[in-house]
């Protein structure tokens, strides 16, 4: 077996990173556990073609395991714990960080993606291109559309939640 | 209302703020990854969507098939370090005979106590006559049911002459921890998958007649469990025992489900300071 340690040094010094990217991806920390796990397995797997920078690769796995985990999800209808998103909020007593956030939670999933590699991980446009696998211009239109989206939740939420559905 | 960039900043780190403690990433990657190339090894590339566990989700085409120098495919470990020789003559097949529903029953258990083995009820229910417990070295044994609970769903077998010393059960909270999964799936021999405790959940559902419902420690596993398995234990790597593989869940191949040490541990009790075989009743459905 060859010997790895830069491997378990890489996992200690950005598993908690890790850890919070993906939660910041799915919202679930028990998912974000086994997104992040699968990430590193994946990256053990291919380390000797990894490279210097593991970080784009181990990001790009997080971004895509979640999607696909989230379309599998999706499928099988059993999300009676997303439905609270839907509900009309109590309004009386929420912060504006609190609003933000379950906005970002009602962002399609790519957009969310692209909203936390800019702004969590702090990654350019030209980065996260290659970790979502797609153009440059692709990601900065998911970026200002989740801004859009972003702004109109905020302003309706806070104003005219009772009455939503 | 408007936010800024900087408030999208706050907001993203302050909510990621709360990480749990870390679990063991890296061990797990390489007994996993390890795992993945014996599997890729044993079965060629083409099979790898099926049998890749963890990694069969991933989207990435491009590293998925390993190229043949991989120094590492060399030598892939035989087995786990997890399941020493002593775990492993622990770990035991239960078959019993049910005349009232002509069946066969097949199942795994294991070794708690000197001459006593845990295993699940509804793989003995309805047996008549003794029920016999092989061990990994293929010796057989002849037990007998002396602590039967179908609402727990778990079972002791008095063993007389099993040489197995017994696995000590685990104390404290184990969420999140790493362990495998060690049982005899059909047609097998010993089989330990790697697994892993996503969560402990007070779970309600029906006991194994359908007859009510029973409200049990139950821990949700991320792994993989085949027929014949059940009754198998879930073993920390510190060696003790976690919990009783006890059902699989049927809409995910990857995830399974284990009784806590609290539910299985009053049985195991009952069933140490019993001397009487006791009634198996009919066979579950």
């Amino acid at each position: 077996m060859v010997d790895r340690p830069e491997f378990a040094a890489y996992v200690a010094d950005r598993s908690t990173r890790l850890m919070r990217t993906a939660y910041l991806l799915c919202r679930d920390w028990a998912m974000a556990e086994d997104l992040v796990q699968t990430a590193l397995t994946k990256a053990w797997l291919a380390w000797h073609r990894i490279g210097d920078d593991p970080d784009p690769y181990v990001y790009r796995i997080l971004a895509n395991t979640h999607a696909s985990w989230w379309k599998r999800r999706w499928r099988r209808e059993v999300p009676t714990e997303r439905l609270p998103d839907r509900a009309a909020p109590d309004t009386t007593d929420i912060e504006d960080r609190d609003l933000l956030w379950a906005a970002l939670g009602r962002l399609r999933e790519l957009e969310r993606a692209a909203v936390v590699l800019r702004y969590y991980a702090d990654l350019d446009h030209t980065r996260i291109a290659e970790i979502l696998d797609c153009p440059p211009g692709t990601v900065r239109s998911h970026i200002s559309r989740a801004l859009a989206k972003l702004r109109v939740d905020q302003a309706v939420q806070p104003v005219r939640g009772g009455d939503r559905e | 209302m408007t936010f800024t960039e900087d408030d999208l900043r706050a907001t993203l780190t302050a909510r990621s703020e709360d990480v749990p403690v870390p679990i063991d990433f890296a061990g797990t990657a390489v007994r996993q990854g390890r795992a993945i190339r014996q599997r890729r090894r044993v079965i060629g590339a083409g099979a790898f969507a099926v049998c890749a566990g963890v990694a069969t989700v991933v989207g990435i085409t491009a590293d998925d098939a390993d190229r043949p120098s991989d120094p590492d495919v060399v030598a892939p470990p035989a087995q786990s370090p997890a399941l020493s020789a002593e775990a492993r003559q622990n770990v035991v097949r239960v078959s019993g005979t049910a005349p009232g529903c002509a069946r066969r029953l097949r199942g795994s258990g294991f070794v708690y106590a000197k001459e006593h083995v845990l295993t699940t009820a509804h793989r003995v229910a309805g047996t008549r006559g003794p029920v016999q417990v092989q061990t990994y070295g293929g010796r057989s044994y002849s037990g007998q049911v002396v602590s039967f609970d179908p609402r727990r769903d778990v079972a002791v077998l008095r063993v007389p002459g099993l040489p197995a010393p017994g696995l000590p059960f685990a104390l404290g909270r184990l969420a999140r921890s790493s362990a495998s999964a060690a049982a005899f799936a059909r047609g097998e021999n010993l089989s330990e998958r790697p697994a892993r405790i996503r969560q402990a959940r007070l779970t309600t559902g029906p006991d194994i007649y359908r007859a009510g419902r029973v409200t049990r420690l139950v821990y949700t596993v991320k792994g993989r469990v085949d027929p014949g398995m059940a009754g198998g234990l879930l073993l920390g790597r510190d060696g003790a025992v976690y919990g009783m593989i006890f059902a699989a869940a049927l809409d995910d191949p990857d995830t399974f489900y284990v009784l806590a040490v609290a539910e299985i541990d009053p049985v195991a009790r009952d069933g140490q300071a019993a001397t009487k075989p006791v009634s198996t009743r009919k066979c579950a459905p």
